[in-house]
C-alpha cells in the first residue's frame, strides 16, 4: 500500500523532468547565464592552474601597472597581478555561496518540515524565531555577527548561512502545508507510515523544485554579501584574494588606476546576475502550472 | 621653540620639499593681484573634527580648522618653528621653570564683546582642570598646573608643581586656545562643542555634523595677526569645511569645482597616486610641509611572545623596506622616517645609520632568536608559531595602505603576520590591553615631549603608550627633558633619548609625513604655521 502511494506523484516524474529541462534550456538568458557561472566554477576548481602568477606575492616595483600583455588586468598597490587575484577570489566567492547556502539549507529545511508538519505550538514557536531572524534586514545582521565572531572566512560563512535561513525554513514549510493534506500522503499515514518516512520520501521530495530554486537565487545572495563583507574588511582576511577585498583596495585608486575596481565589480555583477537568471529560469522551468500548461 | 639656525642643518630632502612649497606658494601668489574682499572659500576635509571646542577636543582637526582663524592663542609658532607673540606681548619664566608670567595684548576683544584679559586667561585654564569638565588634549599640555595668579587686568602667572619646558610650545598648538568666559560659562559642554566664541578672524556659524562646518567673518575684528600681512577684518565672507572622507572622492571635489582646497594627508586611506593623479592637472597649486610630531610609527608590543625578544623585533625593523613601500605607496607624502621624532622636529641624522632594510640580517636574528624556519614558510620555536598580529584601524574604509605591504614582508621572512582590522573602539581596547603585536600611530606635536605620550610608563593602558614599554632609564630621561630649559641641552637630551629608544626597537619608524594642501589658483593669501594648520585672514578668491 505504502508503495502504490508513493509511486502516485513520481509515475510522471521523468516525463515532468524532462520537459522541465526542456523550458529551462529554451529559455534566452539559461545558456550565457550558465556560461558564466560555469566559468566562475572553473576558475574556482582550477585555480591553481589557471591563474598566471601567485596571488598573493607581487613586486612593490610592479605596483599598479595599468593592463598590459605581462598583466591583462593590471597589478594592484602592491605589484600583485589582477588576473591571478581574480581567478583565486573566485574560489572564496563560490565557496561562500555553496558553503553558507549549505549551512541555510541544513538547518532552514528540517526547520520548515518540522513546523510544516507538525504544526501547532512547534509551529508557532518555529515560525516567530525565524520571522524574527527576518525582521532585521540581511546584510545589517550578517555584517553584525560577523562582527561579532571577528573578521575572517569561517565567520563571514556563518553569518551569512544564519540570516539565509529564514528563506528555506518558510519556503519549506509552505510546500508541507501544500502537500501534507494531499492522497499520497494521507495513504502513506494511513499505511502505517512513520513521520520520518512520510517527510523524507513523500514531502521532501515534492518541495524540492522551489527549494532548489531558492538554493540558486541564495547563491547569489551570499556571494554578494560575501563581497560586502570582505569589502567592509570582515570577510577573508589579507593577503588572501577575495572580490570584495579586491573592491576595497580599488576604492582607493578609482581615478587613477579604475582597473582595479573594475575587475573584481564585473566578476561580481555577472556572476551574481548568471546565479540570479538561472534560478528564474530554473522557477519558470520547475514551475507546476507551466507543467500542466505544456501537459494541455 | 626652534631657532632660525637649525633650519640649516635640516637635511637635503626636507630643504628641497620646503623649497618647492616655497615655489609652489610664491607661484600660486604671484599673480600679485590685489585681494579681492568677500566671497566664500569652500574646503573638503578628511575627517569631522566631532567638537570645535579646543579644550575638549583630541582631535587634530579641531585645530585645524579653528586655531588660526577663530579661538586664538598666547603664542604663535611660525612656519620656522619660532615662538612668537599673539595674544600674549612678552613672556618670562622663572629661574625654577615653574611660573610663567604672560602680558597680555589691551585691544582684544572676544567677538561676543567680552574683553580679553588675565581673567579670562586663568578662567580658559581652570576650566581645562576643572573636576567637571571633560577636556581633551588641552589637559595634557597642563600637566602639574597648580593654578594661575592675575597680577593685573593684563597680566597672568600661571605656575606648575615641576619645571615644565614644553608649555610655552603647548601654548602655540591650539589645545590652549582662548574660548569667551562670558558665553562659554552659559554654554552646555554640547553647546560649546557646536560654537565655542573665539576672538580671531572669523566666528563659528553653522556646524552640521559629517557635513560641513560655516565659518564666518568677524566684522568687529580689528588687529593684525602675527602671520599676516593686513590690518583689520578677514578679506573672505566665509569658509565652508566640507567633510568627505573619501580621499578620492575629496579630490574629484577639487576637480569638479565643488571646493576649491583640499587637505591630503598620509595617515589615513590617502595613498600617492592621488596626489600624482591631481600633481597632473595644471589647474591646481600643491602646498606640502614636513609635519613636526612622531614619525608615523608601527608600535611593538614588547610585552607579548613573540615581540617581547629585543631581538625579534630588532628583526622586524631589519625586514621592513620602508623606502620601496613609501615610494610605492606614499610617494609625495613623506618620506622614511629615520628616529620615532619627525625630522623636521628633531633633525637627528646619524638616526638614520639603524636599521637599514637588510632582510637576511633579520634571518639571522631571528635564528639566533631560536626561531627556525618550519614548514609552510612560518618559522617556529618549541612548537608554536612566530605570530604577529597588527591591530590595525578600519573604521569602514579598508585599512591603512601600508598594512599589507609591512604583512607581505614580514611573511616573507618567515612571520606568521596577520592583520586584525577593526573599527576604533575595539581597536583603542586592545591597545590599551596590549593585546596584539602592532599598532599604527602618528601624533602632531610640536615638543619632542611627544615621546612622553608613547613611552612614558604612566601611559601603559591610556593614550599612546601601546608598545606597553617601561623601562626606568627612559622613564629618567623623559622627566629630565621635560624639565630641561636649555634648548641646546633639551635637544641633545632627546636624541640620545631617540637613540635609546631604537636600540630597544620599540617601533617602526615607517615615515616622516608631509601635510599637503592643495588648491586652485584662484585661492590665495593661506598662511599656514608650524603644525600646517591653515590661516585665512589673509586669504581671498580670484574670480
Amino acid at each position: 500500500m505504502a508503495d502504490l502511494a508513493a509511486s502516485a506523484p513520481s509515475a510522471s516524474a521523468g516525463r515532468a523532468h524532462g520537459r522541465a529541462w526542456r523550458r529551462f534550456w529554451r529559455s534566452r538568458l539559461a545558456i550565457p547565464c550558465a556560461i558564466v557561472a560555469g566559468c566562475a566554477i572553473l576558475s574556482a576548481a582550477g585555480a591553481g592552474y589557471l591563474a598566471p602568477s601567485s596571488p598573493i606575492r607581487g613586486e612593490l616595483s610592479d605596483a599598479l601597472q595599468a593592463p598590459s600583455w605581462a598583466h591583462w588586468l593590471g597589478t594592484d598597490d602592491l605589484g600583485r597581478d589582477e588576473v591571478s587575484r581574480l581567478v583565486y577570489g573566485a574560489r572564496v566567492s563560490l565557496l561562500a555561496g555553496m558553503i553558507s547556502v549549505s549551512i541555510a539549507a541544513t538547518v532552514g529545511v528540517p526547520l520548515g518540515l518540522a513546523a510544516g508538519y507538525g504544526g501547532g505550538l512547534l509551529d508557532e514557536t518555529i515560525m516567530r524565531v525565524v520571522d524574527a531572524i527576518l525582521a532585521f534586514p540581511a546584510l545589517v545582521l550578517a555584517l553584525a555577527i560577523s562582527a561579532a565572531l571577528g573578521p575572517g572566512f569561517v565567520s563571514s560563512m556563518l553569518a551569512i548561512g544564519f540570516v539565509t535561513i529564514p528563506a528555506f525554513a518558510r519556503l519549506t514549510r509552505g510546500q508541507v502545508l501544500a502537500v501534507r493534506a494531499l492522497d499520497y500522503v494521507e495513504s502513506a499515514r494511513a499505511a502505517g507510515a512513520g513521520t520520518l518516512r512520510i517527510l523524507a520520501a513523500h514531502v521532501l521530495p515534492n518541495a524540492l523544485s522551489p527549494l532548489i530554486v531558492q538554493a540558486s537565487l541564495s547563491i547569489a545572495f551570499a556571494i554578494l554579501t560575501e563581497a560586502g563583507l570582505s569589502f567592509l574588511g570582515l570577510g577573508v582576511q589579507p593577503p588572501a584574494p577575495s572580490w570584495g577585498s579586491m573592491l576595497l583596495t580599488g576604492k582607493n585608486y578609482l581615478v587613477s588606476a579604475p582597473w582595479l575596481s573594475l575587475a573584481p565589480g564585473i566578476a561580481i555583477f555577472a556572476t551574481v546576475i548568471s546565479f540570479n537568471l538561472l534560478g528564474d529560469a530554473l522557477e519558470d522551468a520547475l514551475d507546476p502550472r507551466r507543467q500542466l500548461d505544456t501537459a494541455r | 621653540m626652534r631657532g632660525r639656525s637649525e633650519r640649516g642643518r635640516r637635511s637635503r630632502w626636507l630643504g628641497g620639499v620646503c623649497a618647492a612649497a616655497t615655489i609652489l606658494l610664491l607661484a600660486g601668489a604671484g599673480a600679485g593681484a590685489a585681494p579681492v574682499p568677500g566671497g566664500t572659500l569652500t574646503i573638503g576635509l578628511d575627517v569631522d573634527p566631532t567638537t570645535l571646542d579646543p579644550h575638549q577636543s583630541a582631535a587634530a582637526a579641531t585645530y585645524l580648522v579653528g586655531s588660526l582663524n577663530v579661538n586664538e592663542s598666547l603664542l604663535y609658532q611660525g612656519p620656522d618653528g619660532k615662538l612668537l607673540p599673539w595674544l600674549a606681548t612678552r613672556y618670562a619664566v622663572s629661574p625654577d621653570g615653574r611660573t610663567f608670567t604672560f602680558t597680555l595684548r589691551q585691544d582684544v576683544r572676544f567677538s561676543d564683546g567680552a574683553p580679553f584679559d588675565a581673567d579670562a586667561v586663568k578662567w580658559n585654564f581652570d576650566r581645562i582642570v576643572n573636576p567637571n569638565f571633560r577636556p581633551g588634549g588641552s589637559l595634557n599640555a597642563l600637566v602639574g598646573y597648580t593654578g594661575a595668579t592675575v597680577v593685573d587686568s593684563h597680566t597672568v602667572q600661571i605656575h606648575f608643581k615641576d619645571p615644565y619646558a614644553p608649555f610655552l610650545s603647548y601654548l602655540a598648538v591650539g589645545t590652549l586656545g582662548m574660548v569667551s568666559p562670558k558665553t562659554t560659562a552659559t554654554q552646555t559642554l554640547a553647546a560649546a562643542s557646536r560654537a565655542p566664541v573665539g576672538s580671531g578672524a572669523f566666528t563659528f556659524s553653522e556646524y552640521v555634523t559629517a557635513d560641513h562646518i560655516t565659518m564666518v567673518r568677524n566684522p568687529a575684528f580689528n588687529r593684525r595677526e602675527p602671520w599676516s600681512d593686513h590690518q583689520g577684518p578677514a578679506y573672505l565672507d566665509r569658509v565652508v569645511w566640507k567633510i568627505v572622507p573619501e580621499s578620492e572622492t575629496r579630490s574629484i571635489t577639487l576637480s569638479s569645482g565643488e571646493t576649491q582646497m583640499i587637505y591630503i594627508l598620509g595617515y589615513g586611506t590617502t595613498t600617492g597616486s592621488i596626489l600624482s593623479q591631481l600633481q597632473k592637472n595644471s589647474q591646481v597649486i600643491t602646498d606640502a610641509y614636513p609635519f613636526p610630531g612622531s614619525a608615523y610609527l608601527w608600535l611593538i608590543n614588547v610585552r607579548k611572545p613573540p615581540t617581547d625578544d629585543v631581538r625579534v623585533r630588532q628583526a622586524i625593523l631589519y625586514a621592513v623596506n620602508r623606502r620601496a613601500i613609501i615610494a610605492a605607496i606614499y610617494r609625495g607624502l613623506g618620506q622614511p622616517a629615520c628616529g620615532y621624532v619627525s625630522h623636521v622636529l628633531l633633525p637627528d641624522p646619524a638616526a638614520c645609520a639603524y636599521y637599514p632594510y637588510d632582510p637576511r640580517k633579520a634571518g639571522q636574528l631571528l635564528d639566533e632568536a631560536g626561531w627556525k624556519m618550519g614548514p609552510n614558510h612560518v618559522r617556529q620555536k618549541d612548537g608554536k608559531p612566530l605570530q604577529v598580529v597588527v591591530n590595525s584601524l578600519n573604521s569602514g574604509g579598508g585599512d591603512l595602505p601600508d598594512i599589507q605591504p609591512v604583512q607581505s614582508q614580514l611573511l616573507e621572512l618567515g612571520f606568521d603576520a596577520r592583520i586584525k582590522s577593526q573599527a576604533f573602539g575595539a581597536r583603542t581596547q586592545d591597545n590599551f590591553t596590549c593585546a596584539d603585536t602592532f599598532s599604527t600611530i602618528f601624533l602632531r606635536a610640536n615638543d619632542p615631549d611627544t615621546l612622553y605620550a608613547l613611552f612614558g610608563s604612566p601611559n601603559i593602558g591610556s593614550n599612546f603608550n601601546w608598545s606597553c614599554f617601561s623601562d626606568p632609564e627612559i622613564d629618567r630621561m623623559l622627566a629630565e627633558g621635560r624639565s630641561t630649559q636649555d634648548l641646546a641641552k633639551r635637544r641633545a637630551l632627546y636624541i640620545q633619548l631617540d637613540h635609546a629608544l631604537l636600540d630597544r626597537a620599540v617601533a617602526i619608524p615607517m615615515m616622516d609625513e608631509l601635510a599637503v594642501w592643495v588648491r586652485r589658483p584662484t585661492v590665495q593669501g593661506v598662511r599656514y604655521n608650524y603644525l600646517v594648520y591653515p590661516a585665512f585672514g589673509d586669504a581671498y578668491v580670484t574670480r
